[in-house]
């Protein structure tokens, strides 16, 4: 599970330019509710729907394999793409690297 | 969990028709045509008692006894497998045997009996052509020397069209489960189905298995059939599956820019060329996904902007992805499960 490592995350970046966004293919939400607070995982997701896996939102996004995440800058560009629960290191790199160009891009005052 | 019950389900299931005698056509006085298949029969409705009672169990069972339960049921069908294997090494020319060899080889719900191999190579020779096609399954895995015996059958008989399910299965072998240790037999069965049978009803069913892996060595197999192959629909359908591959093969290298683009192009062309390849052959539906998955990749390129995602959150509540603009997001599709 990449609980720990999503948790990190949201904690180190928690004065940054960067958010954490799921989308959960979950089928029974209530279930979810009690993992939500055991896990304590705090950041938003939407939810795929009813279908689970098979829902319109990773269909739109031409997901195939859990987990996968896109990593878009603060342009709203499609800039990475992981596939997996490995790689940790390789995506902190790149989120570190876009959250720099998005604080440079605001203090430029666009 | 849940995949070791289900297989214990379903060799319940195949094994039932098979207790009724599904194989072999009956007689009318019902009689076992030689004390070998009546044991057989025995040993068959033993097993098959025997695990049922286990099953009842597993169902209600948890944790550590679920686990237990499991381990006696695997040993049950490897106690099962060197009886059966007694039985056909005692009776090496009676067709039981082939039967009872087949049993260790896939029925146990043991995952490999390598035991029985040497007897199952021997029968792989010489047993009519029909029955090993028919016998050997499209589930499970097989052990490289299976395949190699497979391969040695069907190469023996030269260009017959009746070769191509054995070939095909050999091919499709490595693509099925665990048989990773065999790259020349299954090259070798390629190789031979797209020289002598590319129009062959086996072709799909090859394609069919490839459809959902994404290594370059697969993807080489389905470019091998749609430039082999002279049937519109397998071509659209082999093309179509290429595309797929490749799209795969783009995302696994997505953060080096220049062996991405190489793929991401290739894909491209590819999943284009499909729509073209299955509307010529009359498949619409298809069409449709291989337009869907064109689409798809094309919007979620990297560069590309992203699409704007309009939903609900967990409680309900609506939300939109360009509400985080400004921010880094990183998008994680997930699920707990």
């Amino acid at each position: 599970m990449m609980y720990p490592h999503e948790r990190s995350l949201v904690k180190r970046l928690a004065d940054k330019p960067f958010a954490l966004v799921g989308v959960n293919s979950d089928k029974d939400l209530d279930e979810l509710k009690t993992v939500l607070k055991a896990e304590n995982i705090s950041w938003r997701s939407f939810t795929n729907g009813p279908l689970g896996t098979g829902g319109p939102i990773s269909k739109a996004w031409n997901v195939r394999g859990w987990p996968t995440l896109y990593l878009i800058d603060h342009k709203g560009v499609i800039r990475y793409k992981f596939l997996g629960a490995n790689g940790a290191e390789k995506m902190d790199a790149a989120i570190d690297k876009l959250v720099a160009e998005a604080e440079k891009d605001a203090k430029g005052g666009k | 969990m849940v995949t070791r019950l289900a297989l214990s389900w379903l060799a319940l299931l195949l094994a039932l028709p098979a207790a009724h005698g599904r194989d072999e056509p009956k007689k009318k006085d019902d009689k076992p045509r030689t004390v070998a298949h009546a044991m057989y029969d025995k040993l068959e409705k033993e097993h098959l008692q025997k695990q049922k009672q286990l099953i009842d169990k597993i169902i209600t069972a948890k944790g550590a006894e679920w686990n237990t339960l499991q381990d006696q049921e695997e040993q049950l069908g490897r106690d099962y497998a060197e009886k059966f294997l007694k039985l056909a090494e005692d009776n090496p020319t009676d067709p039981i045997a082939v039967k009872a060899v087949f049993w260790c080889l896939y029925d146990n719900n043991v995952r490999d009996f390598p035991k029985a191999e040497p007897l199952a190579v021997a029968l792989f020779a010489k047993m009519p052509l029909a029955e090993l096609t028919d016998k050997l399954p499209y589930h499970g895995s097989s052990r490289s020397a299976l395949l190699a015996a497979v391969l040695k059958r069907a190469e023996s008989l030269g260009d017959d069209p009746a070769t191509a399910d054995l070939f095909g299965w050999v091919a499709a072998s490595r693509h099925l489960c665990r048989s990773k240790d065999t790259p020349e037999a299954i090259g070798t069965a390629t190789d031979r189905l797209v020289a002598h049978h590319p129009n062959h009803p086996t072709m799909t069913r090859l394609v069919g298995y490839l459809w959902y892996g994404s290594s370059p060595a697969q993807g080489a197999v389905l470019k091998r059939i749609a430039d082999a192959t002279t049937d519109p629909k397998l071509k659209a359908k082999a093309t179509h599956g290429l595309g797929r591959n490749l799209v795969g093969q783009a995302d696994a290298v997505n953060q080096d820019p220049e062996p991405f683009k190489k793929l991401a192009g290739k894909a491209e062309t590819a999943l284009a060329r499909v729509a073209e390849l299955l509307g010529a052959a009359g498949l619409k539906t298809e069409k449709g996904e291989a337009e869907d998955d064109l689409k798809a990749f094309t919007a979620l390129r990297i560069g590309t902007e992203a699409p704007d995602i309009a939903g609900a959150d967990l409680n309900g509540k609506g939300f939109k992805l360009t509400d985080y603009r400004g921010k880094v997001v990183l998008l994680d599709f997930w699920g707990h499960w």
